[in-house]
């Protein structure tokens, strides 16, 4: 059996384990739910980007998942804004039976070199990534996931973004 | 192909690099071990160093964001010169004669880590600036208020961020790391030893484990935990070692075995970790 033993390079020597011991979070198990649900949003959004033929050059929304589907479903570009809903004065019109999504759900529209997003007074409401409340307005950032009505969807900023 | 170059001079002071398999494993679309890897390895310290720097906790989390989406996009042209020692990436299409990122892959990632909290520190980046339609109906009240604390650190000098002190950050952040792998890497009989490091070594953390309703490690070390806890109650708030001794029935001398043993395996996670091994593979 290998035999342990502190100041091993490049681990700690017990004094400085035991320095660092008092210093730590008090909730550093707390934090593994939040931490767990990050990472599990970070590789679904690296599996899309993989299963996308390239990455978009401009800012765009990619729809990933509905009720019973989980992979890159289609795409549209933001432009200076995109209305998602299944109403046809949408600019992205979904299925009519998509029942959960409303009408007009939300807005992604461009605001100077960054995009924000605006639930439509929506029934069942916007979220975004693990945030636990629906969203009435916000900035987005590049890899950001919009969960509207049991559909899914993720934001890509484009180059530069 | 990227070009190959030579170290930076301050190369072999890097004492550590990032292990160049976990780099090569970044690069394959279907190994999502690798990922989880690196997650684990950088996130606290990435997050540490957004904090540090005073940014809100909704902002520092972002940089996590923008920081694991660079990678991502980089992962694709990494390489090893294992000749030279060198890690050498190239962005995803670029041409050959663009400028190569060189030198260690932390020395890299930090540098990018810094320019996007930079970013959102002092340049244009607009703060997310969420706002909520249903904060009264919210049964997450917990998690609402932390999105909501928007306040960055009274004092961030960001400034007096410093090479050495994003090298302890990253130690730090690197143990508690290692704190909650350990009833992974533990056997079957460690459920005890970790109850008494943590509540003679790590009171705070001891306490809020106790203090939380959910099972926030395994049911083995849940039940040696609450067990202190109730005991550390009846003896008004004091956990002494007499006290689990007496417990226990063991002598002075087995109770510092046992927080030995812990220090130790914490020691050995932490080596692991730094060096881009998985200490749960053991």
């Amino acid at each position: 059996m290998k035999t342990q033993s502190f100041g091993q390079t490049p681990g700690p020597s017990e004094n400085e384990l035991d320095s660092m011991l008092v210093k730590t979070s008090p909730t550093l198990f707390d934090r593994s739910t939040k931490e767990a649900a990050f990472l599990k949003r970070m590789l679904e959004m690296r599996r899309i980007l993989s299963a996308l033929p390239t990455k978009p050059a401009k800012a765009c929304l990619v729809f990933v998942k509905g009720e019973t589907t989980a992979a890159p479903l289609g795409q549209r570009p933001i432009g200076k804004g995109l209305t998602v809903g299944r109403g046809a004065d949408s600019d992205w019109q979904f299925e009519v039976n998509r029942q959960r999504l409303s009408n007009r759900h939300f807005r992604i529209e461009r605001s100077g070199s960054e995009y924000v997003l605006t639930d439509l007074n929506s029934t069942n409401g916007t979220l975004l990534n693990e945030i636990p409340g629906r969203i009435k307005s916000c900035l987005l950032r590049d890899g950001d996931f919009i969960h509207a009505g049991g559909c899914t969807f993720l934001f890509i900023a484009g180059e530069g973004g | 192909m990227p070009m190959g170059v030579s170290p930076p001079d301050d190369f072999e002071s890097d004492e550590i690099r990032t292990r160049p398999t976990l780099l090569g494993k970044l690069s394959s679309d279907s190994n999502e071990d690798a990922w989880v890897r690196f997650y684990e390895m950088y996130q606290g310290v990435i997050l540490s160093m957004a904090r540090r720097w005073g940014l809100p906790e909704t902002t520092a989390w972002d940089v996590l964001q923008e920081v694991m989406l660079a990678v991502n996009r980089i992962s694709h042209s990494f390489s090893y010169d294992s000749e030279k020692r060198v890690f050498l990436a190239n962005t995803a299409g670029a041409a050959v004669d663009e400028p190569v990122k060189r030198g260690g892959f932390r020395q890299w990632l930090f540098t990018v880590v810094k320019r996007t909290i930079w970013k959102h520190r002092y340049g244009t980046r607009r703060e997310r600036e969420l706002s909520f339609s249903d904060l009264s109906g919210s049964h997450d009240e917990k998690g609402l208020r932390e999105y909501y604390d928007r306040t960055p650190s009274p004092d961030p000098s960001p400034d007096a961020i410093t090479e050495e002190k994003a090298e302890s950050d990253y130690r730090l952040s690197l143990l508690e790391s290692a704190i909650r792998l350990l009833p992974e890497c533990t056997k079957r009989s460690h459920p005890r030893k970790t109850a008494i490091f943590l509540a003679l070594k790590q009171p705070h953390v001891f306490d809020s484990i106790a203090q939380t309703h959910s099972d926030l490690l395994p049911s083995g070390h849940m039940s040696e935990i609450r067990a202190l806890y109730q005991l550390k109650a009846n003896h008004h708030g004091e956990l002494t070692k007499p006290v689990i001794m007496t417990h226990y029935s063991i002598s002075s001398n087995h109770v510092d075995q046992e927080v030995k043993a812990i220090k130790l395996k914490l020691a050995a996670i932490f080596t692991d970790l730094r060096s881009g091994r998985d200490p749960r593979e053991k």
